[in-house]
């Protein structure tokens, strides 16, 4: 997943970093080994944080709080053993006031984990009908268009570098993946089987535009880890959602389907620290 | 500037507003943006959804966006593509439509709120839809000062 592999790579640049600021002497003698194990333990609890997992988040904290505990003068007097069984009684405190993160989501809706065809009203139950649906049909479309009884003709030059082209057919599996900044991408496809999302830290918004979901229905994966994804999915096919979320959130805006022969999209979310917005209209 | 109204009988139908100019000044360019907007209500914009061309009214467009390889409509419920480029249109459309980013253009008739975000772009809703657009920060102060500037005319 991107979002971990992202959590991996600001481990290794902070253990970068560490190493420089040992060799100009602002973390004085810290042992490489130590450093190393501490950079691993961070990344453990950034994890921690984002599946909301106190045991995952305070345990590791408290490992580098013992390893650096003679340099920074905190924790001294606790010993090994000490620090990390108050890390895991603090641990085990917070998991019995706000819950384990495993398959639950803070502010959003939950059903073990599996919302079936999400609607505010309820839902109701079942595996994917019969593919087809509405929507136009990718493939022919960014044909030339103007504006009928416009006015004048206009400036040359302009601010934006833009390609156009014919939207084409994305295939039946789709991989879209963002790390930082926005993008924007707009689904065609005449036999979707399976979208999979990873997002960083930017903003990713999708559009099921010209789609046709699979008669066997469709898989969307989501993978957020601080960013915002959004996604955009006709009312008229079926939703079920899957989720496990950190300490972000996962939001459905607008009705999906409730008819038992429409497409199904099975979504399975996995949301760090960001947001993710699924949006039926 | 002067302005001169000709009336022939010869012609057809439907006016026409030619402006003579010897370069496309600001003063130019907004005369044409506001006769753009009274005959807005005729205005069409051809755009293709698949194979169908349609003329689209510019009242039910809410932003246009460029992606990839083309140009993004959007209305309240369908999304249609356009070839045109998004600067050229910015200079054709009457003066309801906005650019807030630069990638895209919202029609500000249509907006029912903006979510200020201080840190990122702000979060456009409009009437009717579940759809956002976002407004960045270097186009959200043009788009609330025109937002204001509607709701005084109003």
């Amino acid at each position: 997943m991107k979002a971990r592999r992202m959590m991996l790579g600001i481990g290794l640049l902070a253990l970068a970093g560490g190493i420089v600021g040992r060799k100009l002497g602002i973390i004085p003698d810290l042992p490489i080994g130590k450093m190393i194990l501490c950079g691993i333990a961070g990344v453990l609890a950034v994890d921690g944080i984002r599946h909301k997992n106190f045991f995952l988040m305070l345990l590791p904290l408290a490992f580098i709080a013992h390893i650096a505990s003679n340099y920074l003068g905190i924790f001294t007097g606790f010993g090994f053993a000490g620090i990390m069984g108050v890390a895991a009684l603090a641990a085990a405190g917070l998991t019995f006031i706000c819950g384990s993160g495993n398959r639950k989501s803070i502010g959003s809706r939950s059903n073990g984990g599996y919302i079936n065809d999400w609607s505010p009203n309820g839902g109701q139950g079942g595996q994917g009908g019969q593919g087809g649906g509405q929507g136009g049909q990718g493939g022919k479309g960014g044909l030339p268009g103007f504006l009928r009884g416009e006015v004048g003709p206009v400036k040359e030059e302009g601010s934006v570098q833009e390609n156009f082209g014919t939207p084409t057919d994305d295939g039946e599996d789709i991989v879209i993946s963002n790390s930082f900044g926005k993008l924007t991408r707009y689904l065609h496809s005449s036999n979707l089987k399976r979208v999979k999302i990873d997002n960083g830290f930017g903003n990713c918004i999708v559009y099921y535009d010209n789609v046709y979901v699979d008669e066997n229905g469709s898989r969307l994966e989501i993978g957020n880890g601080f960013g915002q994804v959004n996604v955009y999915i006709p009312p008229f096919y079926r939703f079920r959602m899957k989720q496990d979320n950190g300490f972000g959130s996962i939001n459905v805006f607008g009705n999906c389907s409730m008819d038992p022969n429409a497409p199904l999209i099975d979504a399975k979310i996995d949301n760090g620290m960001g947001k993710v917005n699924i949006y039926f209209g | 500037m002067k302005i001169r109204v000709e009336i022939d009988p010869s012609y057809g139908n439907e006016e026409e507003v030619v402006i003579r100019c010897n370069t496309l000044s600001e003063e130019v360019m907004m005369l044409q943006k506001q006769l753009s907007g009274i005959v807005s209500d005729k205005l069409k914009l051809e755009v293709y959804k698949g194979d169908t061309v349609l003329y689209l009214s510019l009242d039910e467009i809410l932003f246009l966006e460029t992606t990839e390889s083309f140009l993004a409509v959007h209305t309240t419920k369908e999304i249609y593509t356009a070839k045109e480029r998004l600067y050229a249109l910015e200079e054709l459309l009457p003066t309801s439509f906005v650019r807030i980013s630069k990638s895209a253009i919202a029609n500000i008739t249509n907006i029912r709120s903006v979510k200020r975000n201080i840190t990122g772009p702000s979060e456009i809703e409009f009437n009717g839809t579940v759809k956002r657009a976002y407004a960045s920060r270097n186009y959200l102060k043009q788009l609330m000062n025109r937002l204001e500037e509607k709701r005084i005319n109003k």
